[in-house]
């Protein structure tokens, strides 16, 4: 064999080489791989859904979403799932409900429910991307299984390890941000989503009603949230009976004084 | 009726097995434009050509062949001279194009599309992440060619007369390439690709003067931060400007290589000398067939070795990280391998001058090397001082390369690089990499017995325990030499005298640090997991850092 026939030889020998590898190792894996891509996406999409929940939506939906009395409805009951669509009379699917809700809001109180839910999509002025919507659609409807197999969720929320000597402040901040309150005001000095952002409120609290110290101001914004409503909402001016009115109900005095006096640290 | 007439008398005089036979290459010869079927074989089995040389035909009739010179010097096809850099080059970017292509079907360039393309390429386009792998691969692999082609050149002085302007375009062509890779980066919309873009649009921001830095800023992305206009703007940069200035100038390139021929090595040929139209007779080696079968086994086995390094996983693979997001910067955003000296530069003072200047005098430099090396030698023994001036680039690139990665100076808070670690913002890590059963619902902590937690659950509490130990000797051991360099100042300004004081009263790194991990049953096949790092610097309280993760049972990030 000469020298040309060798390099011929040594090439077809590597086409075929890598024409039986790729049918091998890539084109006989490709039809079970599709599906798997498939459903490690549809759960990463859960993951970022459940982050996004957490900091968007548990304030007025509850941790783990089993809904807030008079503020706003469980997403994670049996009749969210089975009969919710037929309630209002949606033509759709749920996840387009869902996704539909999320982008556009509620502008209309549905009665047992004080707060009117807020624009989150972006295309409607909301913080909150396209894909980002989805996600918290997937992690909303992953509750199904449970849900509709009968086992109500229990909360639980995050212990939070604070020292039984923690001074008011510290119980505070972990009151704000258990209670969701960043999921309308946005974390301290950042930007406001749905309500003001609190940073510098202790500054502003002390001239904002004539007559109230900023203490009392604030205990009384977050007890009576329409005693007085300010004018500088992230999107125009704010609207009354958006802020739960709940709070004296749903917090300990200690939390209460704790919230107070973190805000107070706002300067 | 005439042609007829004569195809019925030629069947009958020759027999119908024949005449076909003889149609058939006649179509041999068209197809190859001059080759008949003897000539193939004859070909194959290295005999000489007959006379008057068919194989030279070829290189005047067809269009491929007739861009290649018909015989080359023999010196110059030996593998060892050039390493056939320039035409692995080509073959690379041919690689990009029809994969590119490829993708291109599947992909929009709006921020609310991308994304859900790529996804979709990877999980519901056949070949979809195969196609990702290649296109990928092969573009880091054109930077390394084309980069080493330019060495090769530069090592055997073959940029001297009378190549200096081939050498030019070549530069032209190395700038094309690595904004071509870079480009490419930002389509996938994924925060690797936005943080990186960022970084990369940051620098043309700081071109002096700064009007002309912000408008060029303005042009490229079309807003003063990446966003719809910018996707697109790149997209199209990507995909049609770039390729095509590459094409015109590779011809430009490819011209003048063939017009001058290919340098000899420096012991065989003079400076100035026009090998290309003087070869010997007996020096000459013929394209057809020799060079062409080496020139195609040789992509062969380069197409093979790229197959093998994606099916065996060698090569990672092109990566998706989370969707794009403006509002989130990752804890380390780097940029591509081939621009951390880029990064490294930055790393040491002022935006514009390192991140604009100082690359712009190192390309400028490049570009005009022929022109301002007069040494008239091409042999590496006449050259110390440009062989020196090599090395020493060499070196630098490489430190700086080193000096762009998070590991210099780069100093996160050490227990937010704890957590980084253990599960990272992207990618699996040790928790993702966890078989999801094993993660323990429970409240698990390095202080304490975790013996009820499973064997995974607790050696993911014993690397915590390590880790929390080895960032605070790290940010020690860096606090400490910091001070020691504040202490040897001689003549010490108020600034640092305060600044030492500074360093002296505060108590760096994790001390006493601790680490709990939280784990909860969430939904269905969903965990929370909750981290925290505890550490109580002297005369202080307690510190602590906490960061949530949700674990899906499916989400198999396997790497990516």
């Amino acid at each position: 064999m000469n020298n040309m026939m060798t390099k011929i030889t040594v090439g077809i020998v590597v086409l075929l080489l890598m024409a039986s590898v790729f049918v091998l190792f890539v084109a006989r894996d490709e039809p079970a791989r599709l599906p798997a891509a498939e459903a490690n996406f549809a759960a990463r999409s859960v993951e970022n859904g459940a982050l996004l929940f957490e900091g968007n939506c548990v304030g007025c939906h509850g941790v783990q979403g089993k809904g807030i009395p008079g503020v706003a409805p469980s997403l994670n009951s049996p009749e969210f799932f089975t009969t919710r669509l037929q309630e209002v009379g949606y033509a759709g699917s749920l996840r387009s409900f869902i996704e539909g809700t999320v982008n556009a809001g509620r502008p209309v109180g549905s009665g047992q429910y004080s707060a009117k839910m807020a624009t989150w999509g972006q295309a409607y002025g909301g913080p909150l991307r396209p894909d980002q919507v989805s996600d918290l659609a997937s992690f909303i409807l992953n509750w199904e299984a449970t849900a509709v197999g009968g086992e109500p969720q229990v909360a639980q929320p995050t212990p939070t390890p604070l020292a039984s000597d923690a001074s008011p402040v510290e119980i505070g901040t972990a009151v704000y941000a258990a209670t969701g309150c960043a999921g309308c005001h946005g974390e301290p000095g950042g930007a406001g989503l749905v309500g003001p952002n609190l940073g510098g409120i202790a500054t502003r609290a002390a001239t904002r009603v004539p007559g109230l110290s900023a203490e009392e101001y604030i205990h009384q914004s977050i007890v009576q949230p329409n005693a007085f409503v300010v004018p500088e909402c992230p999107s125009g001016p704010c609207a009354p009976n958006l802020m739960p009115a709940t709070y004296e109900q749903t917090l300990s005095p200690a939390e209460l004084d704790g919230l107070v006096q973190y805000l107070l640290t706002l300067e | 009726m005439g042609v007829i007439n004569n195809v019925t008398q030629e069947i009958r005089k020759e027999g119908l097995f024949h005449w076909m036979l003889r149609q058939l290459d006649v179509l041999i010869t068209r197809l190859t434009t001059g080759l008949n079927w003897n000539d193939l074989r004859s070909m194959a089995r290295g005999d000489e050509p007959r006379r008057p040389n068919p194989r030279l035909t070829v290189h005047s009739e067809s269009f491929f062949f007739h861009i290649k010179p018909s015989y080359y010097h023999q010196s110059v096809t030996k593998i060892g001279h050039t390493f056939r850099l320039g035409l692995l080059s080509t073959y690379f970017f041919l690689i990009e194009l029809v994969t590119g292509i490829f993708l291109m079907i599947y992909y929009a360039p709006t921020p609310e599309r991308a994304y859900g393309d790529m996804l979709n390429i990877i999980s519901g386009v056949p070949f979809g992440q195969f196609m990702r792998d290649i296109h990928r691969l092969g573009a880091e692999a054109m930077v390394i060619v084309v980069f080493l082609h330019m060495v090769r050149t530069y090592l055997t002085g073959s940029y001297k007369k009378p190549r200096q302007f081939t050498w030019l375009t070549g530069v032209i062509l190395l700038l094309a390439t690595l904004f071509l890779s870079f480009s490419g980066y930002l389509l996938p919309w994924d925060q690797l690709a936005y943080w990186a873009v960022t970084i990369g649009g940051s620098m043309i921001d700081k071109a002096p003067p700064p009007v002309v830095g912000k408008t060029a800023q303005l042009i490229l992305l079309g807003a003063p931060a990446i966003g719809a206009a910018g996707l697109l703007r790149f997209y199209l940069l990507h995909v049609l400007f770039v390729p095509l200035i590459v094409i015109f100038v590779f011809f430009i390139h490819y011209y003048k290589v063939v017009r001058v021929g290919i340098s000899l090595p420096s012991s065989q040929e003079e400076i100035g000398q026009d090998t290309a139209k003087r070869v010997p007779a007996d020096k000459r080696r013929y394209y057809l067939p020799d060079v062409f079968t080496d020139e195609m086994v040789f992509l062969g086995l380069i197409t093979f070795i790229l197959l093998a390094l994606i099916i065996f996983n060698v090569y990672p693979g092109a990566p998706l990280e989370h969707h794009a997001n403006p509002n989130k910067t990752p804890l380390h955003t780097e940029a591509p391998w081939y621009f951390l000296w880029i990064q490294g530069l930055l790393k040491l003072g002022d935006p514009t001058i390192m991140g604009v200047i100082v690359p712009g005098i190192v390309f400028g430099l490049l570009a005009l090397i022929p022109y301002i090396d007069f040494n008239p030698s091409r042999k590496a023994k006449d050259r110390p001082v440009a062989i020196a001036a090599w090395m020493f680039a060499m070196a630098v690139l490489v430190v700086l390369t080193w000096m762009g990665t998070p590991y210099f100076l780069v100093e996160s808070p050490p227990a937010e690089e704890v957590v980084q670690i253990m599960m990272p913002e992207e990618k699996d890590g040790p928790v993702r990499q966890t078989d999801w059963d094993l993660l323990t619902v429970g409240e698990w902590d390095t202080t304490a017995d975790n013996s009820a937690a499973s064997f995974e659950m607790q050696k993911l509490m014993v690397l915590m325990n390590d880790l929390i130990h080895e960032e605070h000797v790290k940010v020690v051991e860096r606090h400490e030499a910091k001070i020691k360099d504040l202490r040897s100042v001689r003549n010490p300004t108020p600034a640092q005298q305060e600044e030492l004081a500074k360093l002296q009263a505060t108590d760096p790194g994790l001390p006493n640090g601790s680490g709990k991990i939280i784990v909860e049953e969430w939904q269905e096949g969903l965990k929370k997991v909750t981290m925290r790092v505890f550490w109580t610097p002297e005369g202080s309280s307690e510190q602590t850092f906490e960061k949530t993760f949700y674990i899906h049972d499916n989400s198999n990030y396997d790497g990516r």
